[in-house]
């Protein structure tokens, strides 16, 4: 990761994106977060580093309130609901950014779609 | 690191490009570089791989200028070298991290003119122990394009007109602010707060020794943006953009 040679690419929740392949965007995928990333805690947003590829991103709060509940457990329709009882809001209103920051992250390799 | 010619025009342009970096006699080397000419075309031999490219005096000193970085990037592995301005006002610097074309000679031209002192304008070795940016002091350079957006070509030119300094700092200062500058023409210069994540991979971007320091690098940037305040720097008038830095940051002078 060298100068102006290195992009990295950082993850934004609102981003229009088309639909992926993997299946990241159904409400009913369990994404997990993958084990070789490096979490980095700063404030309420959260740098992830993956040593492989020495890439780095930069996610803000809301990106970061998604992949810590990408356990392989939950649901993306699970993760939407939790996040709009944390914000009051109804969680299918979350549910299209939500899953299209869940297929962001399984694009830049941060989480697998189960 | 020493660099021999018997053309003078090279020594000479060599001591204008590290004017206050020199020493008379070095007690310890990190490389040597020979500089010789032949069939009115220079050539160069030593510790570093030089590809010049027409062999004119200007190719010559822009490639000496990053053999010679390169050298001692490689000899002092233990510091994180990034691509940065820095600056510094009452015991304390403010780095200035960016590629090329974003104004950092700029604005720490303009702060120097502001009482200001002169630790870099493109690269600063940051020792990870201590926390201190070690002065690197070669002379700074601006490039003159007013009011557009420089082109890609422009900025591999070696078109730049030196700075004449009024202080520079000759002792390693700790960094108590981080500021990204972005030239963009017309528009107003606006410091605005940059998140701290962002900042730190935006750092990491501007790394040039990495390699050196691994997932190191990584949390002692994450430490830093957490200690440090960070901002965006948006300008076009380099003059108005150093005001905004030193207003913001005025609270040092007292200290």
């Amino acid at each position: 990761m060298t100068g102006d040679d290195a992009e990295r690419r950082r993850v934004r929740v609102m981003d229009d994106q088309p639909a992926f392949k993997d299946g990241t965007r159904q409400p009913t995928a369990r994404p997990a977060r993958r084990d070789h990333v490096r979490e980095y805690r700063l404030g309420d947003e959260l740098l992830l580093y993956v040593p492989q590829g020495e890439t780095a991103h930069a996610l803000n709060a809301s990106a970061a309130s998604i992949w810590e509940l990408c356990d392989g457990i939950r649901t993306v329709d699970d993760i939407s609901r939790e996040l709009g009882q944390f914000l009051g809001c109804p969680g299918e209103a979350l549910l299209a950014n939500v899953s299209l920051a869940v297929a962001q992250l399984a694009e830049l390799g941060l989480v697998d779609a189960r | 690191m020493a660099v021999t010619s018997e053309a003078p025009e090279v020594l000479a342009g060599l001591e204008r490009l590290f004017a206050e970096m020199l020493v008379p006699t070095a007690r310890s080397m990190a490389g040597e570089l020979e500089v010789d000419r032949a069939a009115g075309q220079y050539r160069v031999r030593g510790n570093a791989t030089v590809d010049l490219e027409d062999g004119s005096l200007a190719d010559v000193l822009r490639c000496l200028r990053f053999s010679v970085i390169q050298i001692l990037i490689q000899a002092r592995p233990d510091l994180l070298w990034l691509h940065a301005g820095a600056t510094a006002l009452g015991g304390r610097a403010v780095l200035l991290p960016g590629p090329r074309g974003h104004g950092k000679s700029t604005l720490v031209a303009g702060l120097n003119a502001r009482g200001w002192a002169y630790l870099s304008d493109d690269i600063v070795p940051l020792d990870l122990e201590s926390g201190a940016i070690i002065p690197f002091p070669q002379s700074p350079a601006i490039r003159e394009y007013p009011g557009e957006q420089m082109p890609d070509e422009w900025l591999r030119l070696p078109s730049k007109v030196d700075v004449a300094l009024a202080a520079v700092c000759r002792e390693p200062v700790n960094a108590s602010a981080v500021v990204f500058p972005a030239y963009r023409p017309g528009t107003a210069a606006e410091l605005v707060h940059c998140p701290p994540a962002t900042a730190a991979v935006e750092l990491l971007q501007h790394c040039w020794n990495f390699s050196d320091h691994g997932e190191g690098a990584v949390r002692y940037l994450c430490g830093l943006v957490q200690r440090l305040p960070t901002f965006r720097l948006s300008f076009s008038d380099g003059g108005a953009a150093a005001e905004q830095v030193a207003r913001r940051l005025a609270g040092w002078r007292r200290t």
